[in-house]
């Protein structure tokens, strides 16, 4: 595999299991324009023992790697397209950040040439992989909880632009500069751009499709963010179901240089279905450990941090399921239908948002 | 201004009539069921679905009144008294919205952003539909307008048929957005929730648990005779045993050279727990002072 950018703050997180070696996908390359991000890569691969090579620009890193079964794509969304088109005309297999592109033309354009390529092309939709939601799939999909009434999901997280700035760029974050709101000075790409996971969970969940969508966006809590940091979202699934998507940064972050992710639990993901035979509620969890310390970063007070795991060998289900996917092994968990599905319903909220307006998919 | 209220005037049909003489007389009020000798009549029960409207109209011209808010937004106004209505909307008095609104006052958090209520309850708690949606959705609203205090500009709702479940989203002056969740159909077997999430820009107030419907790791299902909390071992599907995988990491970590070779404690934590099973007492293995 190679990687196509760091820009996507979650490609370092499968740094580690790559790193270790024991990952199913072995990392020929990265490349990055950004030079902070791509000395980042080099100094954590560094005693690797691995011989990557690296580049400040994907287009050489792909003419350099012809023998790359694989690309992970995770430039700024804005260059997702190009850089996802490329590699599959080149016919490598795709394992996508999030969103593929907020343009759905140029989604429903990927999918055509991958079904021209014949290429496996999964999106990072991680919270697939996680047991609980899957849990909750198998008890809505068995009838366990009869006619499913209801459905709330709250992602709600810190903002990861403090750290991360590119990520408050309404250009390379929604691909366009678009105002939330008419006369609005917050534009488009903010905490519903980053959070398609809502939308894929509740049809994952469900398997029903969305049929109507209202959603407002409040003034911002960050003042400075030039994207949005609120949107609220309700409607209709097929069969009459009445979903709430809340997808905000409404967690606000800690005031130290480095981000961690405290604040009292930095994210939620709360997901509560209530059907005629029964309810069921779960949020993200993965290890808590509560600390007071007067030396913690922040100190002096109960924080929720995480435990971390004690994994195999720190290769992320979701990449391991994709190198099953290339092998023939399986299918893909995550689709980019549907990421492409997902999209489809984030803009339907966004126009709502700026129409004021329920809209129907 | 003081208002003087000796008497109440309780109506006999009042469903809450029990529960409302207890809260006189803990109150030390005088209920009464003659209504024209009381200070204040509770009409909060009447929903002017019927002929309460002329009745409620001619107290109003009279006495002081206490109404639903749906009966409140029914009176014919210019024929009454404004200052003899009081409309019923007790969420106000909630300890939790009023301390919301002094910490926004204080200046604590900054300025209010956004709020999201959740309002859920067992069904065989559930209200009558009329209810949920003019006393209980109204009052919800009512108290994010006291919270937000500027006026409701937008109101939008997603209702499940036939039921007291509905998702709400609404927009106060000033870009301030309020969500609603009210879910008056969990199982029986749950309890009821009542939370409040204020964002502000620059801090939250809430009392929304940091984790889950309980405030506790892991999922729960519940149907109408029990409540299961479900635990998961393992988040990730390449987890596995947490304290199996410990083994791999301990090899990787002798591979690594980060773990310390040598004895360590063994031979004194063998021969501690050796001595304390035979003597059946404890083993001071420090230093003598």
């Amino acid at each position: 595999m190679i990687i196509a950018g760091a820009a996507n703050p979650h490609v370092r997180n499968y740094y580690g299991g790559l790193a270790m070696g024991n990952c199913p996908v072995k990392t020929l390359a990265i490349s990055d324009h950004d030079p902070e991000r791509l000395q980042y890569a080099k100094d954590f691969f560094a005693n690797s023992g691995m011989e990557i090579s690296f580049y400040g620009d994907w287009r050489e890193m792909y003419e350099k790697h012809p023998e790359a079964e694989s690309v992970m794509v995770g430039t700024d969304n804005i260059h997702h397209f190009e850089a996802t088109r490329e590699a599959i005309m080149r016919s490598k297999h795709i394992y996508s950040m999030k969103v593929i592109s907020m343009n759905e033309g140029e989604c429903e354009e990927l999918i055509r040439l991958r079904n021209q390529k014949k290429i496996v092309f999964e999106v990072e939709l991680e919270l697939h992989f996680s047991a609980q939601y899957r849990h909750i799939k198998e008890a809505v999909q068995s009838g366990k909880l009869g006619e499913i009434k209801s459905i709330y999901l709250t992602n709600v997280s810190q903002s990861p632009c403090n750290y991360f700035p590119n990520w408050g760029d309404p250009e390379l974050s929604y691909g366009k500069t678009i105002p939330i709101k008419a006369g609005s000075s917050v534009c488009r790409g903010g905490g519903l751009t980053d959070h398609p996971h809502p939308f894929d969970l509740i049809h994952w969940v469900t398997g029903l499709e969305f049929k109507k969508v209202f959603a407002v966006s409040s003034r911002n809590q960050r003042a400075h963010l030039k994207v949005e940091d609120h949107v609220a979202i309700t409607g209709e699934l097929e069969g009459d179901v009445k979903f709430f998507i809340n997808p905000s940064y409404s967690n606000l972050e800690e005031n130290v240089a480095k981000r961690v992710l405290i604040w009292p639990k930095s994210l939620e993901v709360n997901l509560k279905v209530t059907g005629s035979k029964g309810y069921m509620a779960t949020d993200y969890f993965d290890k808590p450990l509560y600390v007071v310390g007067k030396n913690h970063i922040s100190p002096n007070r109960l924080i929720v941090d995480g435990m971390g795991k004690t994994a195999i060998g720190g290769c992320n289900g979701a990449l391991d399921c994709f190198a099953k996917a290339v092998r023939g092994m399986r299918d893909v968990e995550s689709s980019a239908e549907d990421g492409l599905r997902a999209v489809k319903v984030m803009n339907a909220a966004y126009e709502s948002i700026y129409n004021n307006k329920a809209v129907y998919l | 201004m003081l208002t003087v209220i000796k008497k109440i005037g309780l109506l006999e049909n009042d469903p809450q009539l029990d529960f409302k003489k207890r809260v006189c007389d803990f109150l030390k009020l005088e209920p009464v069921s003659n209504l024209e000798d009381a200070d204040l009549i509770d009409l909060s029960s009447l929903s002017f679905e019927k002929n309460d409207s002329l009745k409620v109209t001619e107290w109003a011209k009279i006495k002081k009144i206490l109404v639903a808010p749906a009966a409140a937004a029914k009176l014919p106004l210019g024929n009454i008294k404004e200052e003899n209505i009081y409309v019923s909307f007790p969420l106000r008095a909630w300890a939790l919205p009023k301390k919301i609104l002094k910490m926004k006052c204080d200046d604590i958090c900054g300025e209010l952003t956004s709020l999201r209520i959740t309002w859920t309850r067992p069904k065989k708690e559930s209200s009558n539909e009329h209810e949920f949606l003019y006393n209980t959705l109204a009052g919800l609203i009512d108290i994010a307008g006291l919270i937000a205090e500027t006026p409701l500009e937008q109101l939008y709702v997603e209702k499940v048929k036939g039921e007291n479940n509905l998702f709400a989203l609404a927009m106060f002056e000033g870009e301030i957005a309020l969500e609603i969740e009210a879910n008056e159909s969990l199982p029986d077997s749950m309890e009821g929730t009542h939370f409040i999430k204020a964002n502000f820009t620059d801090g939250i107030i809430t009392n929304v648990p940091l984790a889950g419907h309980f405030n506790a790791e892991g999922s729960i299902y519940a149907t109408d005779e029990k409540v299961s909390r479900l635990l998961i071992e393992n988040g990730e599907w390449d987890g596995g045993d947490e304290i199996q995988n410990t083994y791999w990491q301990m090899l990787l970590s002798i591979k690594d050279g980060s773990y310390p070779s040598g004895l360590l404690d063994s031979i004194k934590i063998f021969k501690a727990i050796n001595e304390t099973l035979k003597t059946s007492m404890p083993v001071n293995l420090g230093e003598q002072k």
